[in-house]
């Protein structure tokens, strides 16, 4: 018997037909979108997640048109079509919007559509957030594009090194724009990467064991604790350009002790895992792909799982292998060369596996579009992973550094990597989402357009590097024999570019968006997204016993679409979706989920609009979409956590479900766990800059007769103690009914911990520290900013759950957001006592050693 | 029995969790010791650095065969038998691999030269 297959027959099927009248137009009469003007406010993943990728793709556009007026630039020598000033917002647009903007939100996006029916769930558990995540996104990520109109883009390159990004060589507010408009839209990938982690543990079907969870959803859950470790670098990376930029702190001038090295760690520490980030998700959308057209389950699925893993945590050490150049110690730079080299053999083993699998196809020709891009995907990614390897040597990337080699190895990876699978993925998942397949006709002309126009475009970009050409060059003299690469290289972008018009003729004549009334499972695929479906996902939720459960248990679908599993109803009068164990995926409880709503698009609106605003240094309207944003979130989390007030419920089966759940099995509770590991990873990334400015600049560090005497750090760490005493006493008491000791405990801890912020400001300060002095001072008031911004955070979540507690809406069983607090209040003071040892204990003993 | 807990990822994921200790310990160590000129003669010139990076290297290899060792009669039961034991098997050899491979250049490559 192979691995996943049926270990015993399904029990006796939930529930006995006929199905009560009327019961399926009340489950879709409660999952049916808003209609009108009220149609924004609608927060269903498949809804959400088809908004998600027309608007990435919408960016895709975008940034390819920058790519063409850029290759129309470099097509002749001495051209004088677009001056530097446009062509340095060009390529920096094209490199961001592609980056940020379209690959980290395509794929995000495909998950939102796609996860939930791969799961067999009904939503997302956090549907609110989804629309918040998208909407966010979408106006941002617009408004910030639009920068380029008025010609106010970045223009520091998409990883916008200082020293030319700081004030003194970038004043204008280009890179602003990026710091802000970036920083925050990766706030929002974050939101979105944790609602998918809780989703892909907890929301899947019963039966559905994580050995036979599907490769997509391995995926996404690697993809998720990736964002979560690794886009934090990046957003204080940000953070501390902007301070510098904004408020004179030093953190990147090596006149004041900085190091401009300091941010190219940060970013290449999010840098090369956002590589990782885009290109999984891509790999799992082809392990979905190819058995469905081989016919057979995916080779080596043990396999494929630990190379997912694996590949997630290598990433993480490839960092500095895009700094090679910058004078690091040669060991240092072996040690990245080496995990770099390592990575190729997870990768490999996918790329074997995917190899095998079609091997063994017992059905495969005619061969159709998506197999054709992911054929594509093969050729050229095999060819980026080649000269990958050929980089990863640091004497050869010592000669191609800075040259077209490199842009030819990056859109080698990048595009083979991601784009090729995601057209695979258009092509494949289309007649899940609309009423008609795409044209096979149509797509073989996009594909060998983008194919051919691909390898014309980029292949020559080698050799043009090899020449000795530049990146980022707006032009280039005649003389140095570079036109005719270039000119083909332009013919091959506009070849692409006709591809993709061939694609978009498709969508328009084909692309007839409805989940109710879908083509169905045109490829005969065993997963369970192509179960019949309607608004509300799949009629019930099936009992899941193999990978493929459509391959192997027979009926299934016809039994799911007649109502015969779990929850063929809304046994609570709403919107509801199982939970499920983590590593069992046993029925825990029925998750109440919420409907339509304005607050989060309300919330969106003042997110982006106060990054924006902030970005022109319009204190006051950035201050008052602030207000609404914080209004609107919390008038959005009011309605969370609703009263326990409801017997269990029968889902099917004689399985009777609670409606509710406190402590750590709740989903929300593993959300916070998350953002605690986000906030932790802010920490460390922070910390890390600390302790890398020191062996930078230790003589700004100063002797222990200069620092704060100690009975201030100890008055401090007191605080924070009995801050974190409080919270668990007021937990406690809630526990017991005393309504009173919470509402005391609560503001009162959150005081504590807001004056252990300003008592160590005040001891740096009477030390005699200015932030702008030097970079020791800079990293030591950005520590205790970001402990003062968490405590500002526990400040608001305090008062709001005493506020929960006066409006009755707070108990022993319904306490999850006093739980969530007190996590994060825990975590706020644990954070505390280690920064208070760091900026105390450090100094006291690098002085002394 | 009871249900299998999450916390069960933490032994099955010991092997690449080990080697980012591991990573993120050498390379810490010797961008320090490269910039303190005091620790610098010791380092390189003792070749301290060839043998704690060693030492380093043996240690998590060790700590990756111990805890795969101990836990191999506690892995949740799955309908797929092997699923956890193997991949975490897999998961751990490629870690080890890893750790060999980037432990190897210590005793070739100076170790603060300036690249």
């Amino acid at each position: 018997m192979r691995p996943g297959t049926p270990s015993a027959p399904p029990r006796a099927l939930p529930h006995p037909l006929p199905r009560p009248d009327g019961e399926q137009a009340h489950l879709e009469r409660i999952w049916q979108r808003p209609r009108g003007w009220r149609a924004i406010t609608v927060v269903n993943n498949n809804y959400i997640g088809l908004l998600y990728i027309g608007t990435a793709l919408l960016f895709f556009l975008l940034a390819g048109v920058l790519a063409l007026l850029m290759r129309a630039q470099l097509a002749v020598p001495d051209n004088d079509l677009i001056g530097h000033d446009l062509y340095n917002q060009l390529f920096t647009m094209h490199g961001t919007v592609m980056m940020f903007l379209f690959a980290v939100p395509a794929v995000e996006a495909m998950a939102v559509l796609l996860l939930p029916n791969m799961l067999g769930a009904r939503d997302l558990p956090f549907p609110r957030l989804s629309s918040y995540a998208y909407w966010a996104y979408a106006i941002g990520g617009l408004v910030f594009f639009c920068s380029i109109f008025v010609g106010l883009a970045p223009d520091g390159g998409w990883f916008m090194y200082p020293p030319l990004t700081s004030s003194a060589y970038s004043p204008a507010l280009n890179a602003d724009l990026w710091l802000l408009g970036i920083g925050f839209i990766e706030i929002s990938a974050i939101a979105g990467a944790i609602e998918l982690a809780v989703g892909i543990l907890r929301t899947r079907a019963p039966g559905m064991t994580l050995d036979k969870m599907p490769i997509f959803a391995w995926i996404m859950l690697a993809f998720s604790g990736m964002v979560i470790i690794a886009f934090p670098a990046v957003i204080v990376a940000t953070a501390l350009l902007e301070l510098e930029r904004a408020f004179g702190l030093p953190f990147f001038m090596a006149d004041k002790g900085g190091d401009p090295l300091l941010w190219q760690h940060l970013f290449w520490l999010f840098g090369h895992p956002e590589v990782y980030i885009i290109f999984l998700p891509a790999a799992g959308m082809v392990s979905m792909i190819i058995p469905a057209m081989a016919g057979r389950p995916l080779v080596g699925y043990r396999l494929v799982v630990m190379a997912i893993v694996a590949t997630s945590f290598l990433s993480f050490g490839l960092w500095v292998h895009h700094m090679f150049a910058t004078g690091i110690p040669q060991l240092s730079l072996s040690f990245a060369s080496a995990a770099s080299m390592a990575v190729s053999i997870p990768t490999g083993v996918q790329v074997f596996a995917w190899i095998a699998t079609i091997a063994a196809a017992p059905r495969l020709r005619p061969l159709k579009t998506p197999m054709l891009f992911i054929l594509g995907f093969f050729f050229i990614f095999v060819l980026g992973g080649l000269t990958g390897v050929m980089v990863a040597v640091i004497p050869f990337d010592w000669q191609a550094h800075d040259t077209y080699f490199v842009v030819a190895h990056l859109h080698y990876v990048l595009v083979g990597g991601m784009v090729f699978p995601l057209f695979a993925a258009f092509y494949y998942w289309m007649p899940f989402v609309s009423r008609r397949a795409l044209s096979e006709r149509l797509g073989r002309w996009a594909f060998w357009l983008m194919f051919v126009g691909f390898n014309v475009g980029f292949f020559p970009m080698h050799l043009t590097g090899l020449a000795g050409m530049p990146r980022r060059v707006y032009t280039y003299a005649d003389q140095y024999g570079w036109g005719l690469l270039n000119m083909v290289s332009t013919v091959g972008a506009y070849l692409i570019a006709a591809g993709v018009l061939v694609f978009l003729i498709d969508l328009a004549r084909n692309f007839r968006p409805s989940v109710e009334h879908n083509a169905g499972n045109v490829w005969q695929a065993g997963t369970l997204e192509w179960l019949p479906a309607g608004v509300a996902g799949p009629r019930s939720v099936p009992w899941v016993s193999s990978r493929e459960p459509l391959w192997d248990q027979p009926g299934l679908a016809a039994d799911v679409q007649a109502g015969r599993y779990y929850l063929p109803g809304a046994p609570t009068g709403g919107r509801s979706t199982l939970v499920t164990g983590a590593i069992d995926a046993r029925p825990q409880y029925l998750l109440r989920l919420p409907g339509p709503g304005w607050p989060p698009v309300l919330a969106a609106v003042g997110t982006a609009g106060f990054f924006l605003l902030l970005t022109g240094k319009l204190m006051v309207p950035a201050a008052l979409f602030g207000v609404l944003a914080i209004a609107m979130i919390l008038r959005w989390l009011w309605d969370t956590d609703p009263a326990p007030d409801r017997a269990p419920v029968d889902v099917g089966g004689g399985l009777r479900l609670p409606v509710s759940c406190v402590g750590s099995a709740s989903h929300s509770w593993w959300a916070m766990v998350m953002l605690v590991m986000v906030c932790a990873s802010i920490f460390c990334a922070l910390l890390f800059a600390y302790l890398f400015l020191w062996t930078t600049s230790p003589d700004v560090w100063p002797a222990p007769a200069a620092l704060a005497a100690v009975p201030w750090p100890l008055a401090s760490s007191v605080l924070l103690a009995g801050s974190s005493a409080l919270a668990w006493a007021g937990g406690r008491g809630l526990r017991h009914g005393r309504q009173g000791c919470l509402r005391i405990a609560l503001p009162l801890g959150a005081l504590m911990l807001a004056a252990a912020v300003g008592l160590e400001a005040d001891a740096q300060w009477r030390a005699g520290l200015r932030p702008q002095d030097h970079a020791y001072a800079a990293a030591v008031y950005a520590l205790i900013g970001l402990q003062g911004t968490l405590a500002i955070a526990v400040a608001f979540m305090s008062l709001f759950t005493t506020a929960r507690s006066w409006a009755g809406k707070l108990g022993a069983a319904r306490r999850a957001c006093l739980d969530n607090t007190t996590l994060l209040w825990h975590y706020t003071a644990v954070q505390g006592l280690v920064g208070t040892l760091v900026l105390h204990g450090f100094p006291r003993w690098t002085g002394l050693a | 029995m009871n249900a299998p807990r999450i916390a069960i990822l933490l032994p099955w994921l010991a092997g690449p969790l080990t080697w980012a200790a591991h990573f993120v310990l050498v390379y810490a160590a010797n961008g320090v010791f490269c910039a303190r000129p005091a620790w610098h003669g010791l380092w390189v010139d003792a070749a301290l650095s060839a043998w704690v990076l060693s030492a380093a290297a043996v240690l998590a290899i060790a700590v990756i065969a111990l805890v795969y060792w101990r836990q191999r009669a506690r892995w949740p039961r799955t309908d797929d038998a092997g699923f956890f034991p193997r991949v975490a098997g897999a998961l751990s050899l490629l870690a080890i691999l890893a750790i060999v491979w980037q432990t190897l250049p210590v005793w070739w490559v100076p170790a603060c030269q300036s690249g």
